[in-house]
């Protein structure tokens, strides 16, 4: 295994290990340092999956902003004694998530990942000489040609900014308008009731 | 030919006219009502000569080896469809239902009239002619209609009038409760008849009776269904017609008026049975069985109605017996296939019997102001006597009709009596035609029992019977001395004729539409009357029908001799058509059994020699049962209260726990108590919701990733 | 070159230990950091596929920077209702916030 795989495996198991400290330790502050830690890493694992972009994005809002918010969010609703972090169900929310782990974990390993040129190959019963295109994950028309599958390519900051205002043009609108309604329905749930924004003070007598 | 349905339509016009009519007030609506009535039972009356004169051309005298199917005239008119089902209203000319168009419009008019004079003053006058136009018209369907369907309309229809006009003065219990035990008997038989058709359209699918008739003949249905059909068409008849043992309404519909009587109970509604009978003819000969049970019915109805008939008092109680002993001898010559004679003494008897209805009605309502008050009924043969003398037309018509209907030479009864017992003999009937002799003895002996009571010797009503004691004369034996001194009630003392009755010397309970709410105009002309309290002749509206009756109670026979002048004969067969001759041997038993039967009558109700009570004395068991008609309306009594109320009630209780309960109430109930079960689930938590959602997103996975295979095959 | 099921495996534990995290926790901030976590492991499922499966049109990166914004917008709402409630009930319990049952 050369260096890229361990570092991957590395980054992966310290990830779990701070998830897994995320939702059961008692003490509320350790969970959202572990947070930060966890998504920090998460952002090293996009760097070895090869989205350098979205790794600094990643490391900027999550482990930037996010972390922040999260820990004004706790000292703001500090509760006056020690509580109980857990439910007393949580041996079936347990449970509950394990059987989905199997149930992905067995997805993930039946099926056919058309990884390879020659995976891809053999499940469109190509012809010699006929221009074979494959369409990966499933039912998207205009597939990509066969003979560049499995190529790796790093996707840089000037592609993904092309992508975003030329083919997705329309989500990114989408998402601005999203983060627009989030701030200005926060700034109103967030204010206390009652509260007048401006009102004019009766002149001092 | 094509007229013949505007004979029914006529009298239906008038039924609905009448109807509308009604919303006038005042006394125009009766006059009205009447007219219009009488105009078109008369009409259909002309029009029956004009179909009679026509069919005489078209059918013609063909006699002989023809089959009947060549003697029918019909047509057939596109009604209604239901699903693949064509209904057709389909009316037949043969000389069968020819027949019964002009006896049901001879006397429906003749009746009519004479309903002037009956029913006058009465403040329904208008709807007793509208329901006799009403029944006129669907009798007049029930004989042309070749269809069993609209057969089973008419019929039902014709058993609606009977109820009408049978509890016509219904604030009297009694007569209510008259009309409903009719219709109640005859729809115990009518269910029969419907299932009988049912069974004939489920095996053939159709109504029609030239289909059902040509599948019969040609042998493709099975015996037993044709035997089953017939049996229970036949079930049909027997209600109508009063058969044993479905008899036991037509004594009761005695509390109609008597012109209803002697229209729809003597002639022509009862009538309807046998000539169901006759007119489902090829189905009943396919099957011996059915038409072994036809004549046995037949055979016993006969004998055992004449022997109630012997004790009766009421007049119109011993015609009603009378009746149903006669519907028997018809039914009994259709059992042994003497068909022929069967039709021909119905023909005849509708005739002398209605004539014998009307007279005593003539009697009863001249009775009536002469025994107002004294709480005896007009129609007690008890209380006449002597009415010769008074009622001359009556008297004379009521003789011949008598004589007739005893089977004496040379009245129509003669021709047909002889005509059914010489049917049976000839077809090897031997118990039937002995019963039938026999009977017509009692007969002869109940019908002139009746007219030396009521029309000779001295009378003996309550007033007159005062008068002849004080004046001396020997009062005859038939009333206990104790009657004579009081004139309210009756005495607790039996009568000499009446040892031992279920309620010893109780008279025959009035009918009399007695009181002023029948009949407020009649309270002037009582107190008239009052003064004469004598039985006098009836006005000429009443007295002119029974003259014209009468004639064709003589003459009626004569189209029926055999050897000289048959036509009858020759038109109305099943078959080839019999050619006989009279059988003296019949002939001369029957007449001989009239002539006794009158004789017994004469020596012991005219010159006493043989004192009834005597009689009476020597059989006290055999006279009570013949008294209370064989205890047979105690013994429905009580198998309605303990049979059919038991299911009833059954049924009643079922409803309420199982249907209303259980089904209505709990399904009411049970989205309720799901509802505040269900409840439960919200929780207000985070937790239970996101839980839910885990739940579902696990099963969702396991299903895409293919653990359920079945499920996924489905899917995609 | 890591396996592509290897990767999904990984994505598929953190997703799961996320979502017992939801359905654990009583404190709502942490409901909401558990959820965090759940997003972070579509995230990486989705550039997964992206540089695998279909690396010449790069849609599973572009999916993901949606994702993160979105999640970034929720949580920032998230955590303003959960101060709302605080200041009207001072607490953050999700077991004790339960108007809303029958």
């Amino acid at each position: 295994m050369d260096l890229g795989q361990f570092l991957f495996y590395a980054a992966a198991a310290a990830t779990l290990i701070a998830s897994l400290g995320v939702v059961l330790t008692r003490h509320v502050v350790y969970s959202a340092l572990l947070l930060v830690l966890a998504l920090s890493l998460t952002g090293l694992i996009y760097l070895l999956l090869l989205a350098d972009f979205l790794a600094l994005v990643q490391i900027l809002i999550y482990g930037g902003t996010v972390s922040v918010l999260l820990v004004f969010a706790l000292m703001l609703t500090r509760p006056q004694e020690r509580p109980v972090l857990t439910h007393r169900g949580w041996p079936l929310a347990a449970l509950g998530a394990v059987v989905l782990f199997a149930i992905l974990l067995y997805q993930s390993l039946a099926t056919p990942w058309l990884t390879s040129v020659s995976d891809a190959r053999a499940a469109i019963g190509a012809t010699p000489g006929v221009a074979a295109t494959a369409t990966p994950l499933g039912r998207s028309p205009g597939g990509v040609p066969v003979a560049r599958l499995g190529e790796p390519f790093r996707a840089g900051p000037s592609d993904i900014g092309t992508a975003l205002f030329s083919t997705w043009a329309v989500p990114f609108e989408i998402a601005s308008l999203v983060l627009l309604v989030a701030l200005m329905g926060a700034l109103v749930v967030a204010r206390a009731a009652g509260e007048p924004a401006a009102e004019p003070r009766p002149p001092a007598p | 030919m094509d007229y013949a349905w505007l004979i029914p339509a006529l009298c239906a016009g008038a039924f609905f006219f009448n109807i509308i009519v009604s919303r006038q007030t005042g006394r125009l609506k009766h006059g009205l009502s009447a007219a219009v009535s009488i105009a078109a039972i008369l009409a259909g009356f002309a029009l029956f000569i004009v179909v009679f004169a026509g069919a005489t051309e078209q059918l013609g005298e063909a006699s002989a080896s023809t089959e009947s199917a060549q003697h029918l005239l019909f047509d057939r008119v596109p009604w209604f469809q239901v699903g693949s089902y064509p209904f057709f209203g389909t009316m037949v000319l043969d000389w069968v239902s020819i027949m019964m168009l002009g006896v049901v419009t001879f006397l429906s008019a003749l009746i009519q009239i004479y309903s002037i004079g009956y029913m006058h003053g009465d403040n329904r006058f208008w709807w007793f002619f509208a329901v006799m136009s009403l029944f006129a018209a669907a009798m007049c369907t029930l004989v042309l209609s070749y269809n069993f369907l609209l057969l089973y309309m008419a019929w039902e229809l014709v058993g609606l009038c009977s109820y009408l006009l049978i509890g016509f003065w219904y604030h009297e219990r009694d007569n209510a409760e008259a009309a409903k035990k009719a219709f109640v008997t005859t729809r115990v038989g009518d269910v029969g008849f419907f299932i009988g058709i049912a069974i004939l359209f489920v095996q053939t699918g159709t109504f029609q009776m030239d289909e059902i008739f040509r599948r019969v003949q040609l042998g493709s249905l099975s015996p037993g269904i044709v035997t089953a059909a017939g049996i229970l068409i036949f079930l049909g008849a027997m209600g109508k017609s009063g058969q044993f043992p479905l008899h036991v309404w037509l004594p009761d519909a005695m509390a109609g008026p008597t012109p209803v009587s002697a229209l729809l109970h003597s002639a022509t509604m009862v009538a309807a049975g046998v000539y169901l009978i006759a007119r489902a003819y090829p189905l009943f000969a396919a099957s011996p069985i059915t038409l072994g049970v036809v004549a046995t019915i037949g055979t016993i109805t006969l004998i055992f109605a004449a022997t109630i008939a012997l004790t009766q008092r009421d007049i119109k109680k011993i015609l009603a017996y009378s009746t149903v002993s006669q519907l028997g001898y018809m039914v009994m010559a259709l059992g042994v296939g003497a068909y022929t004679a069967g039709l021909f003494h119905l023909f005849t008897h509708a005739f002398f019997k209605a004539l014998l209805f009307l007279g005593a009605g003539s009697v009863i309502h001249s009775l009536e102001p002469v025994l107002h008050g004294t709480g005896k009924s007009p129609n007690d043969i008890f209380w006449m006597g002597g009415l010769r003398k008074r009622m001359p037309v009556t008297f004379w018509t009521f003789l011949i009709a008598a004589l007739s209907l005893a089977g004496i030479f040379p009245f129509a009864g003669f021709w047909s009596k002889d005509a059914i017992l010489g049917g049976a003999l000839g077809a090897g009937a031997w118990l039937p035609f002995i019963i039938g002799l026999i009977t017509a003895f009692l007969t002869a002996f109940y019908m002139f029992r009746a007219i030396f009571l009521a029309f000779f010797g001295e009378p003996r009503w309550p007033a007159a019977l005062g008068q002849a004691a004080a004046a001396g004369h020997a009062v005859p034996e038939l009333v206990a001395p104790g009657v004579l001194a009081t004139a309210a009630t009756e005495p607790a003392a039996a009568g000499a004729m009446d040892v031992q009755t279920r309620e010893p010397g109780e008279d025959v309970p009035a009918h009399v539409p007695a009181g002023p709410q029948s009949r407020p105009e009649q309270t002037a002309a009582e107190e008239h009357h009052a003064h004469q309290t004598l039985p006098h002749e009836s006005p000429w509206v009443m007295a002119l029908p029974l003259v014209l009756i009468c004639v064709l109670a003589i003459g009626a026979g004569w189209v029926g001799i055999p050897g000289l002048f048959n036509p009858f004969a020759e038109a109305i067969h099943f078959g080839s058509p019999a050619e006989e001759a009279i059988n003296p041997v019949a002939a001369g038993l029957g007449l001989l059994a009239g002539l006794l039967g009158i004789g017994l009558a004469a020596i012991m109700y005219w010159k006493p020699l043989l004192s009834p009570a005597a009689v009476a004395n020597s059989l006290p068991g055999a006279y009570r049962w013949l008294y209370n008609k064989y205890y047979f309306d105690e013994a429905y009594q009580w198998l309605i209260d303990h049979v059919v109320l038991a299911i009833s009630a059954l049924m009643a209780t079922f409803d309420r726990k199982v249907v209303n309960d259980g089904m209505v109430d709990h399904t009411g109930q049970a989205p309720v108590g799901l509802g505040a079960r269900l409840r439960y689930l919200e929780t207000g938590r985070v937790y239970t919701y996101a839980f839910a959602f885990v739940i579902g997103i696990v099963v969702a996975g396991a299903i895409l990733a293919g653990i359920f295979p079945s499920i996924t095959a489905n899917f995609w | 070159m890591v396996p592509l099921e290897h990767i999904l495996i990984f994505s598929a534990a953190m997703f799961c230990i996320g979502l017992y995290g939801v359905m654990a926790r009583r404190n709502a901030v942490l409901v909401l950091m558990s959820i965090e976590l759940m997003l972070n492991a579509v995230a990486i499922n989705l550039v997964a596929f992206a540089g695998r499966l279909d690396p010449q049109r790069f849609a599973g990166i572009i999916f993901a920077i949606f994702v993160i914004t979105v999640a970034a917008a929720e949580l920032g709402l998230g955590l303003a209702i959960v101060l709302r409630v605080y200041r009207m009930r001072t607490t953050v319990d999700v077991d004790e916030i339960d108007l809303m049952r029958w």
